[in-house]
């Protein structure tokens, strides 16, 4: 074993053996008809093997005794010192030694199958912690067999270790027992054996043992037959199970190597306990949070849909109620207009005819003005179909919202020579001027029998908002085509008051606006322009002579021509 | 009483014009003169060396209203006795706070006018 001292004095031993070696009577414990196997023994390397007294005993022993009943051998055993061991297999002697299989043995030996591994470890009280290896010996007081490999080992790694120097492992035990040092660095099957046998307690292993090499069977270098025949016997004996109840015998079960850091443990226990119990509780937190999230998220989802719902459904509304109070808004607006237009102007007529009436009952008591009878039965007369045609254009006013009046072709022409006629006839006294200039004789329209009002509402504005003794209007028809629609362009320019800029648009949307300022001017051109869009056509007012409203209006309709 | 005033008549209504001017001639009055819109009544008032002492007036009336008439022709004349004659009678408060006479709304009696503008005439202060 490496853990044996050193050979220091070869000559001496030597001498020794070849006085000693003869002499000692060889011990056989075991018989074979294969022939007798010697085999060498240190006479003192408790557990493994010794021998006194005529007896040798030890680990060794009865392995080599299964062995060798396995080999079907005798065998004699030789305890002597243990370089005689040595000397006695290398000159053959001796045939088999147990030996830790070193580089520097294999000169002189061949080596078996390992039988166990040679080691060294740190014994310390059960109480020590924190020792990792040798090397945290440093600084400790340190038992250690003198002259052992052991010995020179620690000598040499850890130079701070203060070393205590015992003669065998049995004083080495007995000392960090006592508390005489902190550690034993030693073999570790010899301590265990001495602990086993002393019934030691309270110690133990620490730290990370030193392998010293596989412990083997060693026979002469190149006896290649003996060593094969080993192998297979130590195998056998292995696989028999008989190995295992003789280490337990002598080694008794394998000492535990305690952790390396036990107090870091133990004062980190509690906190990875907490961490894992907190680690436990976050999952299940988190998993509980997640399935939350997971609830809440559906229930949102769920409410965003019924809001989105509900938002569409909102907007609809909405739209529904602009709709309506659009809808409302007109038919108030409507309301107001047709109200207003009886409230002025069929009270206006009725004024006249209620007026004229009278007028010609005073002229029969006053038989000197007789002649005006005629004239105003002839108002009255007119009067009475203004306020008819008034009520007759209302009526076609809300059909004109409502429905889409059927057209026919029409000459316009002939028609604006009647209204002509019509309105001259009605201003008697005023001095009426009008001509017309026409691109042709006969111009067609699809239009209806409101073309007729339309020509009429433009020419009587015209007389009625004019303060010159003579009344000159002008109608001129032309043809102009846009976006491929051939159109007949018909102007009505007077020498009129003009329409002011910001009533240019207005004027053709009495009773759906709430301006009241262009009251008055009659309900003919709200009823012009719903007409015209009727007849796909168009209807707007300039100033005669551009940016010189004073010099009268230009009135223009534009109405698609037909063949 | 002799009934030789003047009256000066403001309407847009080409037949109203006519048979108030009978009503007037034939009730003795004569007739100052005819205006069609308020820019004219007052432009023609201004130009009359015998102011009118009564005005028949209309309020709905292109370019000026029969309002915005009186105002300027009560600066020129503020004895003028205005009658107002209207279909419209959402103006008679602001007629009558400007300092119009009296206020008939459409369609009244002939006799009515006369009384008024009999009324018109007694309460002018010379």
């Amino acid at each position: 074993m490496s853990s044996r001292r050193i050979p220091t004095n070869v000559i001496i031993i030597w001498i020794i053996f070849l006085t000693g070696i003869l002499s000692n009577v060889p011990i056989q414990t075991a018989y074979g008809q294969n022939g007798v196997l010697k085999v060498g023994l240190d006479k003192d390397f408790a557990p493994f093997e010794w021998g006194h007294d005529g007896e040798v005993n030890g680990f060794d022993v009865d392995l080599m005794n299964y062995m060798a009943e396995d080999l079907n051998r005798s065998v004699e055993y030789y305890p002597l010192i243990w370089d005689e061991v040595l000397e006695s297999v290398k000159n053959g002697t001796i045939d088999v030694l147990f030996a830790t299989d070193t580089p520097e043995r294999r000169v002189f030996f061949d080596f078996s199958l390992p039988i166990l591994y040679s080691r060294w470890s740190i014994y310390v009280k059960e109480n020590v912690f924190g020792i990792t290896n040798i090397l945290d010996l440093a600084n400790h007081t340190v038992a250690v067999c003198n002259l052992y490999a052991s010995h020179e080992y620690i000598n040499e790694t850890v130079p701070g270790a203060h070393l205590v120097l015992v003669n065998n492992v049995e004083i080495g035990i007995e000392m960090l027992y006592n508390g005489e040092v902190f550690a034993f660095f030693t073999d570790y099957y010899q301590a265990n054996y001495y602990i086993l046998q002393m019934v030691y307690t309270g110690l133990k292993v620490i730290g990370d043992p030193v392998i010293m090499g596989p412990f083997c069977l060693g026979v002469k270098k190149g006896n290649h037959e003996l060593l094969s025949q080993l192998n297979v016997s130590l195998t056998n004996v292995k696989n028999s199970g008989n190995y295992d109840s003789i280490y337990e015998k002598w080694f008794g079960t394998e000492i535990e190597v305690d952790l390396p850091y036990p107090e870091i443990i133990k004062f980190f226990f509690p906190i990875i306990l907490v961490l894992i119990c907190g680690s436990g509780f976050l999952l299940l937190w988190n998993y509980s949070l997640k399935k939350s999230v997971h609830k809440k998220t559906q229930e949102l989802t769920n409410t965003k849909d019924l809001l989105e719902e509900r938002l569409i459904e909102l907007k609809n509304n909405e739209q529904e109620i602009k709709e309506s109070e659009e809808k409302y808004k007109k038919a108030f607006n409507r309301a107001e207009f047709y109200k207003d237009v009886f409230a002025h102007d069929i009270n206006n007529v009725l004024q006249s005819i209620l007026t004229g009436m009278q007028v010609s009952q005073l002229i029969l008591d006053n038989p000197e003005k007789i002649e005006n009878l005629k004239i105003n039965a002839q108002v009255i007369k007119e009067q009475v179909i203004r306020g008819s045609k008034l009520v007759f254009n209302m009526r076609k006013l809300s059909q004109l919202e409502e429905t889409k009046m059927k057209l026919k072709k029409i000459e316009i022409l002939k028609i604006l020579k009647n209204v002509i006629s019509f309105v001259k006839k009605s201003y008697k006294d005023k001095n009426i001027s009008i001509r017309v200039n026409s691109v042709g004789d006969k111009l067609f329209i699809k239009a209806n029998n409101f073309l007729e009002d339309i020509f009429e509402n433009i020419l009587i504005n015209a007389v009625r908002h004019n303060r010159n003794l003579i009344i000159e209007i002008t109608v001129r028809i032309s043809r102009e085509q846009k976006k491929g629609i051939n159109y007949l362009k018909i102007e009505f320019l007077d020498n009129g008051i003009g329409v002011d800029d910001t009533h240019k648009e207005k004027i053709f949307k009495r009773g759906y606006s709430e301006e009241k300022s262009i009251h008055g001017m009659g309900l003919g051109l709200s009823l012009v322009s719903g007409i015209i869009e009727t007849y796909i056509g168009k209807i707007w007012v300039e100033d005669r002579v551009k940016g010189d409203r004073s010099k009268g209006s230009n009135f223009l309709l534009l109405i698609p021509e037909v063949d | 009483m002799i009934k030789i005033e003047n009256v000066f008549i403001v309407d847009d209504e080409p037949s109203i014009q006519f048979f108030y001017e009978q009503v007037l001639t034939i009730s003795g009055f004569k007739v100052a003169g005819i205006a069609s819109n308020g820019i004219e009544a007052v432009s023609m008032f201004n130009s009359f060396s015998k102011k009118p002492k009564v005005i028949l007036m209309d309020q709905r009336m292109p370019e000026m209203s029969g309002v915005e008439a009186s105002k300027l022709i009560l600066q020129i004349d503020s004895r003028t006795k205005i009658i107002f004659l209207s279909a419209d009678d959402s103006v008679k408060e602001e007629a009558l706070s400007i300092g119009a006479f009296t206020f008939l709304e459409k369609t009244f009696l002939i006799a009515k006018l006369i009384d008024a503008i009999n009324r018109a005439i007694e309460s002018y202060v010379v």
